[in-house]
């Protein structure tokens, strides 16, 4: 019947809670009369434990090893201490230096922010920047930039563009008389470029009008700048060349205010001529008015004859002055011509 | 009055503040520490190993093994008696297993009787305790552990099943199975 009435495990739950009492200090023959079913089979466990444990705790450990053990360990103990602690499981920053670093990244952030800042300012504002400001650097990037990514067409219209930046700046810069010779200088580059991008390509007629305006103004500005300083006079003269040069590369026609410095009239009238005064009777007809001489009409106030319409106009008004046209007009009475 | 799983492993040994503070490394708590563990350390240490220089040995890597293992002690529900135990546990099987790459004899601890009486009390309890060896180790591992806690180290089940991470039934279990053996197979000694 016992077998049906109990679960398994309960023999070993029975024992166990016999032991627990023998453990508890209860004597063992005590324990078994709670036990009346049970007595006959838990005694001989019962004694058996008793007897283990009771060897068990014969088993002592010598008074000197317990001593020396725990000397040991209490030495351990302070050597543990001395000796440096793990690092804590916190989230906390675990180094002295965490926070100097934080500061760091904190700092390279926000400076790199500066940066982009300043040099999006830089680039937007550069449009107007004339050497020595703080964004004419950027200018200059932007100009490399532009004229990198073009071709053909575009890149003369950008070379062109740089060309008469680099005019303004000698201009603006010369009102206030801080032009450089290194300013100069760019602009003798930009029109060397300009030549070498009018040699291989064909010009229309905007661009060749263009590249006249050039010509005329950067002789206008740069005789400017020659006057109030004569130390510029050799990059000036180079700029001038540079210039001329690549407004005859470019097909652009006469440049009249360019040779104002030094006049290459080739006229056929030589200094042995001194005779060729004007003549009060050797007016210019009104109706044939010398063409070359272009802005520079005669005033009529003389009296010109049928030769005076010869020759003399033609290689003067390419390069004269204006008072040089009133001279050529003077020699038209060479009647053998 | 519910005793939380602290006061039933150590009872009267506020547990939790005298390892706190051992983990500080004060002295006093350490000392105290130590008293309260070397005895049922030691004793579990004699119960698996048949020589009193191997426990000893066994002992003494137990507890420096605590000390400095002890910084990264936490309390996960389980008191730190488990915790010691589980180590105490490690070292001896260690120790067996470097015994038997050695293969040393643990069969050396001979009896030489000795004539006068009170001796004779001595080694009569300490033959005992040899045959419950001899018989302890040819029982499964599992019961041999449950053997050496319970009545070497003196653990009660709840303690014996928490520093086996086993549950109280099975404790229970294994604790009836392995004394109905040793029962008969001391008997028969």
């Amino acid at each position: 019947m016992r077998l049906f009435d109990r679960k398994p495990g309960h023999d070993a739950a029975i024992y166990a809670e016999a032991q627990s009492l023998i453990d508890d200090g209860l004597d063992v023959d005590f324990v078994l009369d709670l036990y009346p079913e049970d007595a006959e089979w838990l005694e001989p466990l019962a004694r058996a434990s008793l007897a283990i444990e009771r060897a068990a705790a014969a088993e002592q450990p010598s008074y000197f090893f317990e001593a020396s053990l725990k000397q040991k360990f209490l030495a351990a103990a302070v050597e543990r201490k001395a000796a440096p602690l793990p690092a804590p499981t916190v989230l906390a920053p675990s180094t002295p230096f965490a926070g100097v670093r934080t500061a760091l990244a904190g700092s390279a952030v926000v400076g790199a922010a500066a940066a982009i800042g300043a040099i999006t300012l830089g680039i937007v504002t550069a449009g107007n920047a004339t050497p020595g400001d703080w964004n004419y650097a950027f200018k200059l990037a932007n100009d490399r930039i532009d004229y990198t990514l073009s071709r053909g067409d575009e890149r003369i219209n950008i070379q062109l563009g740089q060309t008469e930046a680099r005019v303004r700046e000698i201009q603006v810069l010369s009102s206030s008389g801080n032009v450089s010779g290194s300013d100069i200088q760019k602009l003798q580059r930009e029109a060397q470029q300009l030549a070498e991008l009018a040699k291989s390509n064909e010009l229309d007629d905007f661009q060749k009008g263009r590249l006249k305006v050039i010509g005329e103004k950067s002789a206008s500005v740069l005789t400017d700048v020659k006057q109030k300083n004569a130390a510029l006079d050799q990059p000036v003269e180079d700029a001038i060349t540079a210039v001329n040069v690549a407004v005859a590369a470019g097909g652009a026609g006469p440049i009249k205010p360019l040779d104002t410095p030094t006049p290459t009239a080739t006229a056929t009238p030589t200094a042995a001529e001194p005779t060729a005064t004007p003549d009060a009777t050797a007016t210019p007809d009104a109706t044939i008015t010398p063409t070359p001489a272009g802005t520079e009409t005669p005033t009529g106030t003389g009296t010109p004859t049928a030769t005076a319409t010869a020759t003399p106009t033609v290689v003067a008004s390419s390069t004269a002055p204006a008072t040089a046209a009133t001279s050529t007009a003077s020699e038209s009475p060479t009647p053998g011509r | 009055m519910t005793q939380s799983p602290v006061d039933e492993l150590v009872p009267e040994f506020d547990e939790f503040a005298i390892v706190e503070a051992a983990r500080r490394g004060q002295p006093d708590a350490l000392s105290r520490l130590y008293e309260h563990y070397f005895p049922k350390v030691y004793r579990y240490a004699a119960s698996r190993l048949a020589r009193t220089e191997d426990a000893e040995d066994v002992t003494e890597e137990i507890f420096l093994r605590i000390i400095h293992s002890i910084g990264g002690f936490s309390w996960r529900g389980l008191p730190f008696g488990a915790w010691v135990f589980r180590i105490a546990h490690n070292e001896v099987v260690s120790h067996v297993r470097r015994e038997k790459t050695r293969g040393a004899a643990t069969q050396l601890n001979e009896f030489i009787p000795d004539p006068t009486p009170d001796h004779t009390l001595v080694t009569e309890m300490e033959l005992t305790m040899q045959t419950v060896r001899k018989a302890t180790e040819r029982l499964p591992e599992a019961q041999r552990q449950v053997i050496a806690l319970r009545f070497g180290a003196g653990l009660s089940v709840a303690e014996t099943a928490q520093a086996l991470g086993k549950t109280e039934n099975n404790v229970k279990v294994l604790q009836h199975k392995a004394i109905a053996k040793l029962q008969t197979m001391v008997s028969r000694e």
